[in-house]
């Protein structure tokens, strides 16, 4: 496998010479790119026509916006990262995408739409990105899973657009939208996937029960309006909510159904009603806990997610992409120290593969989305078999 | 961790990490401030542009700075608001226990909690004070169930049990102590219940000392109760066992009384004490719990005797089980039924055997006198037994009307009547007993105003008459009531449309027509009479015996039905 990395849009170039350097990256004739970046290098039309103008029709370009994403083992904020991937061995790749309606039926829907085009001989697993606003992750995860089917990985996130919760962008074959999911289904038994996806963080604090919630809409926690209890807590930061949400996530303790450990961080308000916008569901008379992290046990969490991803990595496996799905608190939390995230992973992955990711306001797995985590997709290629 | 961050963010601003070292070198001409050595130009010229690009590092160390600052006021906050929300949980969990405490108290429960070190926890009711006489907090609980010391080893391991986890709580409570041993003997029940963390794991256990006392002397009376209705089932059916039993007594009581002159003493005290055993035994069998209690003791005392007896003693024990015996008896003198004891064992024969076997003498040589010996002596019964039955009867109706009634009394010479012969007689005789309390006997205060006694007399008079060769049985039931009213019949007969004929028959007379079928003088119908049935009913098993009867009454001074029957000694072909 190979691949090539390209950050453009950074004001470090001129258009003609980001046009260049894309015309260089065409070269390799990649099957795949990935495109992460900035909300604003989505919004300007520019990166889109770059991309139809320079990438080869023959390949597929997907990708999201975020809250920061990963290019040259550095954190980025500006303009886009690519990432062209060539197989060198049979394995072949299928787009979906889907537009998203409001509601919960209609996230569950559209997830089941998005996957089920993408069922066929050898799937092996397909990876998601979906807007990261405004949208139940865990209706559209319910809707992926049953589309998709038992024994195929599930890997994903929601888009962000740098702490604004407003506008998260998808691209996938040419198309960028503000309003949609798309999905790459990977296939043939050349391909090798690993996941491996670690929160960070320790509940703190007396427990909380929700009193009133629907779908990823948090109305009350202990009879009070939860955006008046996320304001007590922040105090003079309560007016940088919802991005300052993120540094308190809820960690549920126990919910109706028995589970415990799922993390909801913030992806919207409604000061109006006092709402707060989760990125999953969260159930009424769940009981739940703030959250708090730092450093540490960011890097701890982020050196157990690289080992777990790495787990399907042959002996003789070389290259190789990592993807880090970030979650948006943890940038949020550590700011531009995310780097030593960034650092931490690179060192547990090793120096042959290629990095690239970012960060966002969900985590999708087959078990369910989560908030907090960093999670990592490890894609290559196996040149023992299919050749 | 911080030397990391610098050099990001040294890399960041400045575009190296200087790796040739010329920040070090800056830096340590700088500290020198003046030293010997001077900078190349060369040197000074990088540094010129090192310097110059400072203020962006600047702004990455302020941002640093910012955003450290931020999540510490975040922090801070946080903890802030944490504390107070966990003062206010405090505070309501207090007033939670104080109100906890105060319903706990008002209950009449004890109760108390240990946990796993085994020591009671400041939490418990009132109720302690008084039912396991205690304030249980902070002591070992297996001091506040004052448990022996040889039973603490055995409690500890119970106690690790349940909070080990592995076996069903329910299940190792039933094996715990289950009552604490009261000073004062009041009977309190101990109950336990776990109280788990939200993970489920065990915390502490729940006390719950209940006071049963009442409950179980309850449960002791009802036991009694039913030890009496086991005796009184056990005496009827085993008649001639309880028979046997009552002359062992006897027995023992002429020996006791015996042995107190005896000479032998070592063996005679041993064999009473084999007596006294085996009737400790029998007394059992029968419920005779206080008999059983006194042949018991004097079982020990006389068992303490052996090698050094004190004949003196057992005269005492003789007097006292025989009133003990007669006190029994006496209890059950209804049960046993007149001369028991000298009736002696008893057998239950049915009529027809006994019908059989009259035939069967009569057809024997001489088998006539033989015959008419054996009905009137074994199978015939005094008329007073036959018509005992009825004073259930009379208590009865007398009860419900608000009268009183004596028990019947029997005159005469009490003539014994084979009584399958008199069946349907006797039975229609219960119209007449229910009528005699309906309508004869008056209400107390009546009768007090007319100086009879407030109790209804029924006197029954049994005889034996001959006439015309054959002989007649006579049988006169009277009572002291205010006899039948003429007039009153007369004008109950003209309401049904007598004849005249009939209206004009003497008083004598006129009062036999309460026999009729249909008649009744009464102005209600009642539970007991005034159907207009039943002396009918009576006239009728008369007519069938071929006997006669009359009625006399005096008003206000009472009614004589008078029967004359032939008195048959042969028993009826079919017999039930």
């Amino acid at each position: 496998m190979i691949t090539r990395q390209l950050l453009i849009g950074t004001g470090l170039r001129t258009a003609d010479e980001d046009e260049k350097e894309l015309s260089l990256l065409a070269e390799l004739a990649p099957q795949l790119v990935f495109v992460f970046g900035a909300a604003g290098a989505f919004a300007d039309g520019r990166l889109a026509a770059a991309l139809e103008r320079q990438l080869p029709k023959s390949g597929i370009v997907i990708g999201c916006s975020g809250a920061g994403h990963v290019a040259q083992d550095a954190l980025q904020t500006g303009g886009a990262a690519l990432t062209a991937v060539r197989f060198e061995r049979d394995v072949r790749l299928r787009t979906s995408r889907v537009g998203l309606g409001s509601g919960d039926q209609a996230a569950l829907s559209a997830g089941r739409n998005l996957v089920t085009p993408l069922r066929g001989e050898g799937l092996k697993g397909v990876l998601i990105f979906c807007k990261g606003t405004g949208i139940n992750g865990s209706a559209l995860l319910t809707g992926v899973r049953e589309g998709v089917g038992e024994g195929v990985l599930i890997a994903g996130a929601l888009a962000g657009d740098d702490f604004s919760f407003s506008r998260t962008y998808t691209i996938c074959a040419g198309a960028i939208s503000d309003n949609q999911a798309v999905a790459v289904g990977f296939y043939g038994e050349s391909v090798v996937l690993g996941y491996g996806a670690t929160e960070a963080g320790e509940p703190f604090g007396v427990v909380r029960k929700v009193t009133r919630a629907a779908g990823n809409v948090l109305f009350e926690l202990d009879g009070r309006p939860a955006v008046d209890v996320y304001r007590e807590f922040l105090g003079d930061c309560a007016g940088q909510l919802p991005a300052a949400g993120l540094a308190l996530p809820l960690s549920v303790v126990k919910d109706p159904q028995g589970e415990i450990g799922t993390i909801r961080a913030i992806t919207g308000m409604d000061a109006a009603n006092g709402s707060i916008l989760l990125a999953g569901e969260l159930a009424a008379e769940s009981l739940v806990r703030f959250m708090r992290t730092n450093l540490e046990d960011i890097a701890l969490s982020t050196r157990m997610a690289s080992f777990a991803a790495l787990e399907e990595r042959g002996e003789s496996d070389t290259g190789g992409l990592a993807l880090l799905l970030g979650s948006a608190g943890r940038r949020y939390v550590l700011d531009d120290e995310i780097q030593e995230e960034i650092e931490t992973a690179r060192d547990a992955l090793g120096p042959d593969l290629m990095i690239t990711g970012f960060y966002g306001y969900g985590e999708l797995s087959r078990a369910r989305l989560q908030n907090q985590t960093l999670s990592i997709l490890y894609l290559n290629e196996r040149l023992g078999a299919g050749a | 961790m911080t030397e990391k961050r610098l050099i990001r963010q040294l890399k960041r601003a400045l575009g190296t990490e200087d790796p040739n070292g010329e920040l070090a070198a800056l830096r340590a001409w700088l500290e020198k401030s003046g030293a010997q050595e001077s900078p190349t130009p060369e040197q000074l010229a990088r540094w010129r542009e090192l310097v110059g690009r400072l203020p962006g590092l600047l702004d990455v160390v302020d941002r640093a700075y910012a955003h450290a600052s931020r999540m510490t006021v975040i922090a801070d906050r946080a903890v802030k608001a944490s504390t107070r929300e966990f003062t206010e949980s405090t505070r309501n969990l207090m007033l939670s226990n104080h109100l906890i405490k105060a319903m706990l108290n008002s209950l009449g429960q004890a109760f108390f909690v240990f946990d796993r070190s085994g020591l009671c926890q400041p939490l418990y009711s009132k109720a302690c004070e008084e039912l396991i006489e205690t304030v249980p907090a902070g002591r070992p609980i297996a001091d506040v169930l004052r448990l022996p010391h040889h039973e603490r080893a055995h409690f500890d391991g119970w106690v690790g049990l349940l909070f080990d986890g592995a076996m069903d709580f329910d299940d190792l409570a039933e094996i715990g102590p289950r009552t604490f041993p009261h000073s004062k003997g009041r009977y309190v029940w101990l109950d336990y219940r776990p109280t788990y963390t939200s993970e489920g794991v065990l915390q502490s256990v729940v006390v719950i000392a209940t006071d049963k006392t009442s409950e179980r002397e309850a449960e002791r009376l009802l036991q009694e109760k039913q030890e009496f209705a086991e005796m009184i089932l056990k005496i009827s059916t085993d008649r001639n066992q309880f028979y046997h039993f009552v002359r062992e007594v006897r027995r023992t009581v002429g020996l006791l009384r015996g042995f107190a002159e005896l000479g032998d003493k070592v063996e005679g005290a041993r064999e009473l004490r084999r007596l006294l055993h085996s009737l400790k035994g029998l007394a059992a069998a029968f419920y005779l719990r206080k008999l059983k209690e006194i042949l018991h003791s004097f079982e020990s005392e006389v068992a303490a005797m052996v090698g050094d007896p004190r004949p003196d003693r057992f005269a005492g024990f003789g007097g006292e089980l025989e009133r003990l015996l007669d006190e029994e008896l006496f209890r059950h003198r209804k049960l046993l039924g007149p001369g028991f004891e000298k009736q002696g064992m008893v057998r239950e024969v049915p009529y027809r055997a006994l019908a059989g076997f009259a035939r069967e003498l009569s057809a024997a040589p001489q088998g006539a006198p033989l015959r008419r010996k054996f009905l009137e002596e074994l199978v015939a019964v005094p008329l007073s037994e036959a018509l005992a039955q009825f004073n259930g009867v009379l208590q009865q109706s007398a009860v419900c009307l608000n009268k009183s009634v004596a028990p019947i009394r029997f005159e005469g010479e009490d003539p014994r009547i084979l009584a399958p012969v008199y069946e349907d007689f006797i039975s229609s005789l219960i119209h007449l007993f229910r009528n005699a309390v309906a309508h004869g006997i008056e209400d107390p205060a009546e009768r007090k105003a007319a100086s009879k006694p407030a109790a209804g007399i029924i006197v029954v008079t049994g005889s034996r008459e001959m006439r015309g060769g054959q002989e007649w049985l006579r049988i006169e039931i009277s009572d002291d009531g205010r006899g039948l009213d003429p007039a009153k019949i007369r004008q109950k007969l003209k309401e049904r449309g007598a004849p005249p004929e009939v209206l004009a028959e003497s008083d004598a007379e006129i009062i036999r027509h309460v026999f009729d079928a249909g008649f009744s003088t009464s102005d209600q119908v009642s539970e007991l009479s005034g159907r207009g049935v039943g002396l009918n009913v009576i006239q009728e098993a008369v007519t069938r015996l071929r006997g006669s009867l009359e009625l006399r009454a005096t008003p206000g001074k009472g009614s004589c039905f008078s029967f004359l029957l032939p008195h048959l000694w042969e028993l009826p072909e079919s017999l039930p």
